[in-house]
């Protein structure tokens, strides 16, 4: 779905390559978040999926980016759009129009979609985000994961195969930021569809998705399965990320010879962990 | 605060008048209050729009615009009552008088400009940003990167005015001294914080840039989702509009 | 050091309130956490503190001072106020003339200004930026200008906004260790926060606003146990006290990592 060999990409009017030789491979239906402090270049990344860059960000360009089959330095943005889905950080710079359906209908207006499907499209693409009651709504009186729910449904209206996120949930409270998971998650098992996506809230991350990539200075430092990845608590403690409490409790505890085995994700892993630490002391 | 010159949301007979219908409309009655002469109609019109926001059901939206205008009309009042010197005195205070003309020139001043900006504003709050760029790009055949420059702008208005008001308060609330009482102190206090306003809209344009790139904006032939054609209520109501205009340039 | 006595609060009489008979004291010194869903009336109230909004029916105090009587831009003194978006507080063309621009309107003795900005840049480790454009700056940074300049005029009370939204996790404890140093020094901290972490490793007090009325006031370890108060707000405990609560005893007063694994050292007879 997506293949990324070798690239570097360094912006114009910067001194150093934002990224660094990266391999990445996304199969079809896969849940891939990425994490990493901040200026390790996962936003550049999405920008790689999308065609952002080199198109509309310029700069030096090394390597392959392959998105469904096609090469992001011979088809633009506009193509690719059709193809991968986009939403960012900021839900207020996304939204262009007063109406929550005329904001689906914009992207789909662009491409010169006739009525008809333009009705069936914004009905289908309401129902999958989980917000057909906003569909009259004013855009503006939206709480921000309502407006990063109608970004989503904006994307998913032009049927893309992957849908790429940049952070949509830095802006959010609790409730907004599950929300929009609780979304995505809906999109993916139900729905087949590819979901690549940046974000600080590892909690999050870790309950719903299947891959974790984290990146630092440019290049990806660790990739595999969620649980997997979280198991290196030292690596990720090190790297300045916000680990699950679990995962940091699980370290100290290995570290000071309490513990041996496995390093547990969630809370219930954790009480079997310590049962057992408890246990075996009595 | 409240955001001025949004669309409001509801199924009046206004809201569903065709877009060019209330455009036509906004343009006559502003066309209307500066040609005529009569003190009378001028006051009609002002009470025509404020019906119109009655019935529209948005008076309370409508009435935060009124007071901004409100604002606007005193101060042209008190300039014309300072500057307009000739007829009999009515009162006098020391060395400053009030005269009759100039109240009534005063009066009329005011009155002309919320007669003259009140429809247009009226005919934002009623109108779908979406929609009015449809119908001008459809019927009128604005292109489509101009209507869109005009719907954009008028999007980000409420996004602007919140920033701003957040801008003011962090600068209160470290000691800038803008929250006195002098109002020449307050808006030269509040003219450098133009900066972070200018700053992030700057940001939010670059954002909402790539965000168009990635919806396909700018192909060049598009669709449009809500089309909207005249109906019998438009042309009642247009006719109505060019009776104001004559009468406005009439009387 | 600040007193609020039932105080309500709407923005006009039409609407419904936001705030209703919200009453409490917080003493000097103290590390206090607000926190509830969104609409439950946090910025309200933070704003309220400094007199940025007037009490409808009721008072508030800060430093025996009443916010009805007392301009904001005076009550700044002792009331510091970070926004959420450092964005809206920065406007000068340097970090060092954006740290001077709120000592200016307190203190006139040039050399007591440049003192305090060497002061306050060495604390929120500026020095070698004082002369950068706050804007070349990446988000994290502009967050401790924004502190910084905030800091500089030494408020006995220091008012937070949500401090470590948009930010990595480094960033993220960069700024609350300074917060956590002013606070060890004597500054009374208050924090909206929905990073139950956070909240968990930095306060001391956790109050609950549920609906503009406060649902629980109490120590950050209790308030996390209260569960059935906690999920009528849409909140959640932090992770190692969803742990903790698995046990019989709860793990009495742990809320953090370090706290439970100090717990279990001390059961092992470590």
């Amino acid at each position: 779905m997506i293949e990324i060999d070798n690239l570097t990409f360094q912006y114009n009017n910067s001194d150093r390559p934002a990224l660094k030789d990266i391999c990445l491979h996304v199969e079809k239906g896969g849940f891939t978040g990425i994490i990493g402090p901040s200026g390790a270049g996962k936003s550049t990344l999405t920008y790689c999926i999308n065609g952002v860059v080199p198109h509309y960000l310029t700069g030096d360009f090394y390597g392959s980016v392959r998105v469904c089959g096609l090469d992001t330095v011979d088809n633009g943005c506009m193509v690719l759009s059709r193809h991968v889905g986009s939403v960012f950080q900021d839900p207020e710079s996304q939204i262009v129009t007063s109406v929550v359906e005329d904001e689906i209908a914009f992207g789909l207006e662009n491409f010169n979609t006739p009525y008809d499907e333009m009705e069936k499209r914004i009905t289908e693409s309401l129902e999958m985000a989980d917000i057909s009651h906003l569909r009259h709504r004013d855009t503006a009186g939206l709480s921000g994961g309502q407006k990063q729910r109608v970004a989503i449904a904006t994307a998913i209206a032009l049927r893309p195969e992957v849908l790429v996120l940049d952070e949509p949930t830095s802006e959010l409270d609790p409730e907004g930021s599950a929300s929009i998971f609780e979304t995505l998650s809906r999109l993916n098992h139900e729905y087949g569809m590819t979901i690549v996506i940046v974000e600080q809230k590892v909690m999050l991350l870790s309950k719903h998705s299947k891959r974790l990539i984290v990146m630092q200075d440019g290049r990806i430092v660790l990739d595999g399965m969620t649980r997997e990845v979280l198991r290196h608590s030292e690596k990720l403690v090190e790297l300045g990320i916000n680990c699950p409490r679990v995962v940091e409790l699980a370290g100290k505890l290995s570290k000071n010879g309490l513990y041996q085995g496995d390093c547990p994700t969630d809370v219930d892993e954790a009480y079997t962990m310590v049962t057992d630490i408890l246990r075996r002391q009595k | 605060m409240k955001s001025l010159l949004t669309y409001v949301n509801g199924e009046s007979f206004f809201h569903r008048l065709h877009p060019l219908t209330k455009l036509a409309w906004a343009v006559a009655a502003c066309v209307a209050c500066f040609a005529s002469g009569s003190l009378p109609f001028v006051a009609a019109m002002v009470i025509l729009c404020i019906l119109i926001a009655v019935f529209g059901g948005i008076f309370s939206e409508a009435l935060s615009v009124l007071k901004f205008f409100g604002v606007v009309a005193a101060i042209l009042f008190v300039l014309q009552i300072v500057f307009v010197r000739s007829g009999i005195v009515v009162i006098s205070l020391g060395g400053f008088s009030v005269t009759d003309e100039g109240l009534l020139a005063a009066f009329f001043v005011s009155l002309r400009t919320v007669g003259s900006l009140a429809p247009l504003s009226l005919m934002i709050m009623f109108t779908p940003t979406t929609a009015l760029s449809a119908a001008l790009t459809d019927n009128l055949r604005v292109p489509y990167k101009y209507t869109f420059i005009v719907t954009a702008a008028l999007r980000f208005i409420p996004t602007f005015t919140d920033e701003m008001d957040h801008i003011v308060q962090a600068q209160i609330s470290r000691g800038h001294a803008i929250d006195g009482k002098n109002p020449v102190k307050r808006f030269f206090g509040i003219l450098p914080m133009s900066i972070p306003l200018l700053v992030s809209s700057v940001r939010r344009i670059d954002q909402m840039a790539i965000s168009l790139e990635t919806r396909g904006f700018g192909l060049g032939v598009r669709s449009t989702y809500k089309k909207q054609s005249f109906k019998a209520g438009d042309f009642i109501a247009l006719a109505f509009v060019a009776l104001i205009l004559v009468l406005g340039i009439a009387l | 050091m600040i007193q609020v006595d039932g105080l309500s609060f709407s923005y006009s009489k039409k609407l419904p309130s936001i705030l209703s008979e919200v009453s409490f004291n917080i003493q000097k010194g103290e590390f206090v956490a607000l926190i509830g869903q969104n609409g439950a009336g946090k910025t309200t109230l933070l704003k309220q503190l400094n007199g940025l909004l007037k009490p409808t029916r009721g008072s508030v105090k800060i430093c025996g001072m009443d916010t009805r009587t007392h301009r904001t831009s005076l009550l700044a003194r002792h009331i510091g106020y970070l926004f959420q978006n450092p964005d809206h507080q920065i406007f000068c063309e340097t970090v060092g003339s954006e740290i001077e621009f709120g000592l200016k309107n307190i203190l006139q003795d040039e050399d007591i200004i440049n003192e305090r900005i060497k002061e306050i840049s060495a604390l929120l480790s500026l020095g070698d930026k004082l002369d950068k454009s706050p804007f070349s700056l990446s988000r994290g940074e502009r967050q401790r200008v924004a502190l910084a300049s905030v800091v500089a005029l030494k408020p006995d009370i220091l008012v937070l906004d949500e401090p470590t939204t948009g930010q990595d996790y480094r960033e993220c404890m960069e700024i609350m260790d300074i917060v956590k140093g002013l606070n060890d020094s004597g500054t009374t901290v208050i924090m909206v926060s929905h990073d139950m972490e956070v909240v968990a490793e930095y306060a001391r007090r956790t109050i609950v606003l549920r609906g503009g009325t406060v649902a629980a006031d109490g120590a950050t370890p209790d308030i996390f146990r209260k569960t059935d108060i906690l999920s009528s707000s849409n909140l959640r405990p932090p992770q190692i006290v969803e742990l903790a609560l698995k046990f019989e005893d709860g793990f009495h007063t742990v809320v953090t990592a370090e706290d439970m694994y100090c717990e279990i050292a001390r059961r092992c007879g470590k």
